[in-house]
């Protein structure tokens, strides 16, 4: 029951309006010659009569029986003709919708009718293979044309009235003379039935469309097809010159209208928005809008003049689409003059800064696990059984988690997000009530109820929505939202999202503006599974975090099947100008903004001192992002009670490292409110929070296919138009075909702990598939089969102590790093200066440090998880170390080192993880060694932690017993490290000297192929001086080719 | 019968109840036809989709024995019997907001089933025994695709039909039906029927014992076990209706509190006597219905007539109990489309009496019923008055459920289907 409105908000927007009320096939519209009716006909056997100016119905007309396939108006208006599957001709007066006489001669379904120029004639086709010829006024039969040897399906007499066209299921045009019925040419060249015939203006030319799909253009004078329009995928079902002349329009079963130069033939714009086969089209007598009639049951109405420029519009990728008006806005609404959103009160820079003032909390939201007939929407009344769960709404309990989503860099055939969910930092309360798609925004008010059905797309109210992070800091919110029932490989999957205001804070919350967008399911227990962004104004920096926050500690995926791509938007700098598009109607503009999208950590927690924080790391650019927004300028600042709507198309193009498109994905917000922001540090300084969703309708590349939900939640500044965006792209990814690998922990158990025990650490986890991935690195591409998505660590795994020691070092790391902050100054300008000293010593050039960008790279934050440094080696590669004398750059040592780094990447303890053997003697897969104490082998356990970033523990059996650790910097070029290493002695601690061996390690080419490339110096650094002396008298290059 | 009237004339509960149940009760299982083939309908010159199905299938009795809730949980036997009549069917699909009704072709409308969608049963002619009793009727339903144990290719599909005119013995009788089962483009509709006809002349009726039920085959849906239960009012006073209002005082529907019993009925069609039905056995109590109800929400005209019966929809838990009065289990249904038709009885020509069908979604389930999934629908008779007046019903209440672990499956009693 709830496709159509399901198809209401999947269906593409193009159209400024859109008319409803036909339950059958659109068959024809018609336009009055006065402009002022539309007449629809339809296989619901009705004719509706519509206001074109108001665009509400006037009547509604009842055939004889059988569904109606054609109406016209006469030349003056005042008669209706409709023909259709009883055989008939009706005529109607136009005035009073009173049936004047019925034509009855034909003995099969009228397909089609035309007036004479003049009104005084009327011709008809049937199925019947005939053309028939009526007084208009009278209603007598005039004459019968034979000719057709199957059904006829069109007729159109030239201007003059001299000539009728007809067209029929045998793939032929045929040329009357209407005065004496002489079939004059018979035009050939369509290789399938021929729908439809029009001819032009001028007479000249007669246009026609064919079942194959093609358009054809002949000479009226001699029958000499001069041109053939391809475009449409399907049948030609309409075709009609626009009342100027200059326009040919085409409506096709490929669902889409076409607009051609009469002239020359080209394609000027395609219209999408009708969600079935367009069965007729017709042009306003003034050729200011288009009518559109089609089996999605709808009549659509296009704006062919106000601010439609086809031709611009064909420059600007059709981006300027249009916005079903929703209600209460005629259509002849005034458009405003345009603002310039541009202009500076403030400084642009200024206003970006203010608006980057936000905290900034990306969750996930997990059902707490109560039985669902416990819960009741009406507590206070439980033996009102209209309060059940599931019934007329569900009541939302949740744990809200902290929720990691870091977008990979992008790359052709791998678009993937580290995702992982963490602990609990705080809870959700909700109530969703089902109410009809007529309810609106009434904070605090009950909405008329509608029972909740899961097949069907619905709208809801989030009433008593109270969201707690401990310690007092709390805040209401009201928001409304729809689900979106789907099919997903098959099987049912129920999609919901909404969108909510902060009604009232308390605690670090009291007295702050906010919005919140969740998008996720309903699990079978009516629980909402899923992410949510939270966004609150916070001029004073309450609710964000000077200092940077902890890791998250992963739990079990509580949902594998969904992927949350959660990213930062901006401009990308003050040149970007924002543009109105063509105003859609109803008094609502479009504007037009590009920006650019980074991957980004919205990291936040509730424990520890201070409360509830937020922390928001931003990564690289990972996608671009042209938006149109719809709005109506002219309405009130938007409040809690009453905020302003709006709705957007959007379109993402993730990008690579270089910047190239690699995938797009299309989507619309569809239900967005916006809010009046004001600045206190900015007096005068206009802004708008706003936030909303709808369904992603596109992709292309590895997006192709994808379903799910778009949420935005953004501050912007108006003049000067400035943004942050908080976006989400909701995927359903049953087969985990966009998570990074190995970024989620075990599979199903909601809510449920692992932290990286039980489980054997070769098996898959469950859940998400074992499928192979396919990566591009460096140029060169790899296929990893049978990688395991999922991985656990169990205490009996020789890595396991590695992961312990890992996190009992944890604050030695933060300490070293400190220093590194602390001396950031001198200690790149030193290691710069040795390492680029030396990059011409051995078997292969060095890569030369910025000592400018390393000074940055020690003071700023953590780097986010990339993964694809990470995982830069795949399986097994050969190392040749070369150990040479510090000053005479002399060879004094070279030995061979085999490494072998398993594919996977694991998730354990919150971290992402890898294993790795190293021998002299050969390769030994990390997941198949032999006895250690042999010491054949040593084995290396790299992972990644957001509190401390990359660090690597290293357990050396070969030789001497020893261990060693490492942290890391992540340096400018993909793939390239610093690594910081040092001795530890076996009963944990390190060992008592202030030597560090920093180890420059890179990706690139040698001999043709993929190698990996280190040189490494040993320090001796003194944090306190921030002095590094060279330790020692050597130093080593290693060269490592894959296997 | 004479109806027994109270002192100020109108009839007592216990004659109004005694009247609805007199009702015949048709539990029949539809199987398709073997002998034909091809029942999809295509749209005229739309590239052969698929607007309707139109085919006949094979009627079987079918027995459903709900055993007496116990420790075990609640399961219950099913029997597909002998082929007792045909059903001919020409379903169309249809658009969402179309007012279907028997007088009416409605629009070609594509079948899409990754949606769910709308059908009328434009036709759907019942026949047993030899064909000389059955009756013809009109109804609407909606498929649900997607759902749990569906066949590839099919949706299930559930509707409620009105009796439009009955012919033999059935000619007279006014009646209504629902059915579930799963809808196939190519095979039509394979699935349950319980029809429910007024029959106050006693005509379709038989005190002797029914022959039992003969072989019927392999049913085709093994997966799923049918339960069948009976709701009626109990006496006290918890079991009143009240009703639901909103906080700014309006009448929002009605909370409707019923005893749960076990039932029995059963019918045949063969033999020199052809098709008659045995009473409806009331069994002991075995649970609670906690439901919500509420009457039409469109603006669409609504008279209870067959051409515009009256719309309905709600929410119930249904809680089972062992004999002991311990919990075993609930799970909770939304009713999405309940059809009622108004009917007055010859013996009580003051009273309105109502016959319905619905359908909907189970929701989800407790204790036994724990991870349930399936449908629920049913047929029922009633006379209603509002608070305080009096509520005579008989609700025939069934749930289709997948159950290929046969949890819900009696270990003895009926064959295994």
């Amino acid at each position: 029951m709830g496709n159509d409105r399901l198809a209401d908000q999947t269906a593409p927007r193009q159209e400024i309006w859109t008319l409803r009320g036909h339950t059958g096939w659109v068959s024809y519209v018609a336009f009055s010659p006065d402009g002022a009716t539309l007449a629809s006909a339809s296989y619901d056997h009705t004719i509706k009569l519509w206001d074109a100016h108001t665009l509400t119905e006037r009547r509604t007309l009842w055939g004889e029986a059988g569904s109606v396939f054609v109406v016209k108006f006469s030349p003056d208006g005042s008669t209706l003709a409709s023909g259709g599957e009883d055989s008939t001709v009706i005529l109607w007066d136009a005035a009073t919708g009173r049936q004047r006489q019925t034509l009855r001669r034909h003995e099969a379904a009228v397909s089609s009718l035309a007036f004479s120029p003049d009104g005084k004639r009327l011709a008809s086709s049937s199925a019947d293979r005939t053309v028939r010829l009526w007084d208009a006024a009278t209603g007598s039969a005039e004459r019968t044309l034979n000719g057709h040897t199957r059904e006829v399906f069109c007729v159109d007499f030239s201007p003059d009235g001299k000539t009728l066209a007809s067209s029929g299921m045998d793939a032929t045009i045929r040329l009357w003379d209407a005065a004496s019925g002489r079939e004059e040419r018979t035009l050939k060249g369509h290789d399938d039935g021929i729908i439809t015939v029009a001819f032009s203006t001028d007479g000249r030319t007669l246009a026609s469309g064919s079942m194959d799909g093609e358009i054809k253009l002949w000479d009226a004078a001699t029958g000499r097809c001069f041109k053939t329009l391809k475009g449409h995928t399907a049948a030609t079902d309409t075709v009609l010159y626009s009342p100027n002349g200059e326009m040919l329009a085409s409506g096709s079963w490929d669902r889409t209208i076409k607009l051609w130069d009469a002239k020359s033939g080209a394609e000027l714009c395609v219209l999408k928005g009708h969600t079935d086969k367009v069965q007729s089209i017709a042009f306003a007598p003034d050729g200011r809008r288009l009518a559109s009639g089609s089996e999605d049951l709808s009549v659509k109405l296009w704006d062919m003049s106000e601010g439609l420029n086809l031709k611009e519009g064909l420059k600007m990728g059709n981006t300027q689409t249009r916005q079903q008006v929703s209600s209460g806005q005629g259509a002849g609404a005034q458009t405003p003059a345009m603002p310039d959103v541009n202009a500076e009160t403030y400084p642009y820079e200024t206003v970006q800064h203010l608006l980057d003032q936000t905290a900034n909390f990306s969750m996930f939201a997990v059902p707490e696990r109560h039985s669902p007939e416990e819960l009741l929407l009406l507590p206070d009344a439980p033996q009102d059984w209209f309060g059940m769960n599931g019934g007329y709404g569900i009541v939302i309990r949740n744990s809200l988690q902290r929720f990691e989503s870091f977008v990979q860099t992008p790359a052709t055939d791998d678009l993937s997000v580290s995702q992982v969910v963490g602990e609990a930092a705080g809870s959700l309360r909700a109530n969703w009530l089902f109410c009809s798609d007529e309810c609106r925004w009434t904070p605090g008010q009950l909405p008329p109820p509608a029972i909740y059905d899961p097949w069907a797309s619905q709208p809801f109210a989030m009433l008593d929505a109270v969201f707690s992070f401990g310690e007092g800091n709390s805040f209401r919110g009201y928001g409304t939202g729809r689900t979106f029932p789907l099919s997903v490989n098959g099987q049912p999957k129920l999609l919901a999202a909404a969108v909510g205001n902060v009604m009232e804070g308390a605690g670090k919350f009291r007295g702050r503006e906010g919005t919140f967008v969740m998008t996720g399911s309903l699990t079978p227990e009516l629980g909402f599974l899923g992410h949510i962004s939270l966004r609150i104004y916070d001029p004073d920096g309450v609710l964000r975090s000077e200092s940077e926050l902890s890791g998250l500690t992963g739990i079990a995926d509580p949902d594998p099947s969904s992927t949350f791509f959660v990213m930062r938007g901006e401009k990308k700098d003050r040149t970007v100008r924002t543009t109105f598009g063509p105003p859609p109607g109803g008094g609502r503009v479009s504007l037009i903004t590009p920006s650019q999208f980074r991957a980004a950590q919205f990291n936040f927690t509730s424990r520890g001192g201070g409360g509830v924080r937020a922390e928001t790391t931003v990564g690289p650019v990972v996608c671009k992002m042209d938006a149109t927004v719809y709005f109506n300028l002219l309405a009130p600042s938007g409040t809690a009670a009453a905020p302003v709507p709006f709705s957007t198309d959007e379109v993402y193009r993730f990008v690579d490292g270089r910047g190239r498109e690699v995938a797009t994905l299309t989507a619309g917000v569809v239900e967005g409110i916006s809010f009046d922001l004001r600045f206190p540090a900015a007096p005068g300084q206009k802004g708008v929070r706003f936030a909303g969703f709808g369904l992603i309708t596109g992709g292309t590349g590895v997006l192709e296919g994808v379903q799910g939900i778009l949420t935005v939640n953004s501050l912007i500044g108006i003049a000067p138009h400035a943004l942050t965006l908080m976006h989400t792209l909701h995927l359903t990814d049953a087969e985990g075909r966009f998570r990074a690998g190995g970024s989620s922990i075990g599979g199903g158990g909601g809510g449920e702990h692992s932290a990286g025990g039980g489980g054997g650490h070769s098996a898959g986890g469950g859940g998400s598939s074992a499928s192979s991935v396919e990566s591009r690195a460096g140029g060169v591409e790899s296929r990893e089969a049978d990688r395991p998505a999922q991985s656990r660590l169990s205490e009996d795994d020789p890595f396991y102590p590695l992961l312990q020691h890992a996190e009992d070092y944890t604050d030695m790391y933060l300490k070293w790093r400190r220093g590194f902050r602390k001396c950031s100054q001198e200690l790149s300008a030193t290691f710069a200066d040795m390492f680029n000293r030396h990059l011409n010593v051995g078997d292969f050039p060095g890569l030369e440090i910025d000592a400018q960008a390393l000074k940055g790279i020690f003071e700023h934050d953590i780097k986010p998880f990339d993964s694809d440094t990470f995982e830069r080696y795949r399986g097994q590669a050969k190392g040749t170390f070369r150990t040479y004398e510090l000053g005479t750059h002399r060879e004094v040592a070279v030995a061979d080192l085999y490494s072998h780094w398993r594919p996977e990447t694991m998730r354990v303890n919150g971290r992402n993880a890898k294993k790795i053997s190293g021998s002299f003697s050969g390769y030994f897969d990390p997941h198949n060694l032999p006895d250690l104490s042999q010491g054949k082998v040593d084995i290396i356990f790299n992972s990644y932690r957001g509190d401390v970033g990359l660090t690597s523990w290293v357990e050396i059996y070969q030789h001497q017993r020893q261990q060693r650790t490492s942290f890391a910097y992540k340096l400018p070029h993909r793939h390239e490290i610093l690594w910081l290493v040092k001795d530890v002695s076996l009963g944990g601690q390190p060992i008592d000297n202030n030597v560090f061996m920093a180890s420059h390690e890179w990706k690139g080419q040698h001999q043709g192929r993929t190698a990996y490339f280190m040189v490494a110096f040993f320090y001796d650094i003194d944090f306190d001086s921030c002095t590094a002396r060279l330790s020692g008298d050597r130093y080593w290059r290693a060269l490592y080719v894959e296997e | 019968m004479g109806a027994a009237r109270g002192a100020s004339g109108q009839l007592s509960v216990e004659a109004l109840q005694a009247l609805i149940d007199q009702t015949v009760s048709i539990n029949a299982f539809v199987t398709s036809d073997r002998t034909q083939s091809g029942c999809a309908i295509n749209a005229r010159g739309n590239g052969g989709e698929i607007v309707g199905v139109r085919c006949r299938g094979q009627l079987n009795r079918f027995d459903i024995e709900l055993e007496l809730p116990s420790e075990s949980g609640v399961k219950a036997a099913s029997t597909l019997g002998e082929r007792v009549g045909n059903v001919d069917l020409r379903w169309m699909v249809i658009p969402h907001s179309y007012a279907a009704r028997s007088d009416r072709e409605p629009p070609p409308t594509r079948l899409d089933t990754r949606y769910s969608q709308r059908v009328a049963m434009q036709e759907m002619t019942f026949s047993f025994g030899d064909g000389r009793d059955g009756f013809h009727s009109f109804g609407t339903g909606r498929t649900f695709p997607f759902a749990s144990g569906s066949r590839p290719g099919a949706v299930v599909v559930s509707a409620v039909g009105n009796v439009t005119e009955g012919f033999g013995k059935f000619q007279g009788h006014a009646g209504n039906y629902t059915l579930c089962g799963e809808l196939t483009p190519g095979g039509g509709f394979a699935g349950h029927i319980i029809a429910r006809l007024v029959d106050e002349r006693g005509d379709l009726r038989t005190r002797e014992s029914l022959p039992s039920s003969g072989a019927g085959g392999e049913r085709p849906d093994p997966d799923f076990t049918y339960l069948m239960w009976l709701a009626q009012k109990g006496k006290s006073a918890a079991q009143a209706n009240r009703p639901s209002m909103t906080p700014d005082g309006q009448l929002r529907g009605m909370n409707i509190p019923m005893e749960l019993k076990r039932g029995q009925f059963s019918f045949t069609a063969g033999g020199r006597d052809g098709f008659r039905s045995s009473a409806v056995r009331v069994g002991e109590v075995i649970g609670l219905e906690e439901g919500f109800g509420r009457g039409p929400q469109t603006a669409e005209r609504q008279d209870g007539t067959a051409l515009s019966p009256s719309l309905f929809e709600g929410v119930a838990r249904y809680s089972f109990d062992d004999r002991g009065g311990r919990r075993l289990g609930a799970f909770t249904t939304n009713v999405l489309e309940g059809r009622r038709f108004d009917y007055r009885y010859a013996s009580a020509p003051d009273e309105v009496s109502w016959r319905f069908g619905f359908f909907g979604p189970i929701l989800y389930g407790s204790g036994c019923f724990r991870g349930v999934e399936g449908m629920f629908y049913g047929a029922s008779n009633s006379f209603f008055k509002p608070p305080p007046g009096d509520h005579v019903i008989t609700h025939c209440y069934f749930a289709r459920l997948y159950d290929p672990q046969g949890k819900f499956r009696s270990a003895s009693g009926g064959r295994r289907q």
